[in-house]
């Protein structure tokens, strides 16, 4: 009884994880007042650290979309990297106008 | 069948085969692709042609060349005009008119290309109406693409292939006909960016509001990179 209730506990706990994981969103630059947003999903193909921001290609998608760093850079690259590995797509929001990235989120 | 109906068919046969030349095919390496060869006239005749499409958003050049190239592609071919693609690679940069977007970066660009001849040698000329108001050679439409800026702009590798080659190399494998997949994204993406293109226009930061697109120098600091103001 007690092993099936801790495994019921890690179940629970991998979903609760999982969930959080799956809400996981990371905020870039903030929208400005009149301005046009897009959303385009797809797996990172490519991207370019620069001092101040990532450069980021996803899909079949020519363009590079601006991401601001900020403390989150570490976590951001490794999302990056595990998206261009795995193939897994994510959800960039973006200035339609500028490519610069509101949000970018786990899907 | 008269001497004259063959000789008149010989004669086709002969122009066919002269109106075309090749490009080699990155996608299928020692193989080449058909291209026809157009007369200065069919050419100017052809690119304000694709101008004409109201479907294609050349006035939003941010991405969408992939759907862009296709579409010429396939509006030359119902003239029968064979065209090749070519693709640029690496880090690229082109200067907007545009004071919201004064530059845009590109991981990789492509356009559709055919022969232009004036009774000459025949020239491979691009035709992208996205960056330019004329067809031009592959050296003027790369240098358009380095525009200097952080990071420093560079061309890895410049290609050609078919007109049915729709993302870059490392993306797809050879095609030998058109995918209806990929039509259908070249459709979507069009519509996409046809209503980006006129909701940006509305809030005035379209991108041909000083008539041609794009500045003409194709080198030069560039002052407003897209990654300013990062928070």
């Amino acid at each position: 009884m007690k092993k099936l209730i801790s495994t019921l506990l890690v179940i629970m706990g991998v979903q609760a994880f999982v969930m959080t994981a799956n809400a996981k969103i990371f905020n870039g630059f903030k929208r400005k007042p009149a301005s046009v947003v897009s959303t385009e999903s797809g797996p990172v193909t490519r991207y370019v650290e620069t001092e101040h921001a990532f450069k980021i290609m996803i899909g079949k998608h020519a363009a590079f979309y601006t991401f601001p760093k900020d403390q989150n850079a570490a976590e951001l690259k490794a999302l990056l990297d595990n998206s261009r590995k795995t193939k897994k797509s994510l959800k960039f929001t973006f200035d339609a106008a500028t490519l610069e990235v509101i949000s970018i989120e786990i899907l | 069948m008269n001497s004259y109906m063959i000789t008149r068919i010989l004669f086709l046969a002969l122009f066919a085969l002269a109106a075309t030349m090749t490009i080699p095919d990155a996608f299928a390496p020692g193989k080449d692709v058909d291209v026809s060869v157009l007369s200065t006239a069919q050419a100017d005749r052809l690119f304000t042609e694709f101008k004409s499409h109201t479907e294609i958003p050349f006035n939003y050049p941010p991405d969408g060349c992939y759907a862009r190239a296709t579409a010429m592609s396939k509006i030359a071919e119902e003239e029968k005009i064979e065209m090749g693609k070519v693709w640029a690679t690496g880090y690229l940069r082109v200067k907007t008119k545009s004071k919201y977007t004064p530059t845009i970066e590109w991981g990789y660009h492509v356009a559709p290309v055919v022969y232009v001849s004036d009774g000459g040698k025949p020239k491979l000329m691009v035709f992208d109406p996205s960056l330019f108001d004329k067809p031009v050679t592959v050296d003027e439409w790369t240098a358009k693409m380095n525009v200097d800026g952080n990071p420093k702009p560079h061309l890895d590798k410049i290609y050609y292939g078919a007109r049915y080659q729709f993302g870059p190399l490392d993306t797809e494998p050879k095609k030998y006909s058109w995918n209806k997949e990929d039509i259908e994204t070249s459709k979507e993406v069009m519509e996409e960016y046809t209503e980006t293109e006129k909701k940006l226009e509305a809030l005035g930061e379209g991108f041909n509001g000083g008539g041609s697109f794009f500045g003409s120098g194709s080198s030069g600091s560039s002052s407003g990179q897209t990654g300013q103001g990062v928070r």
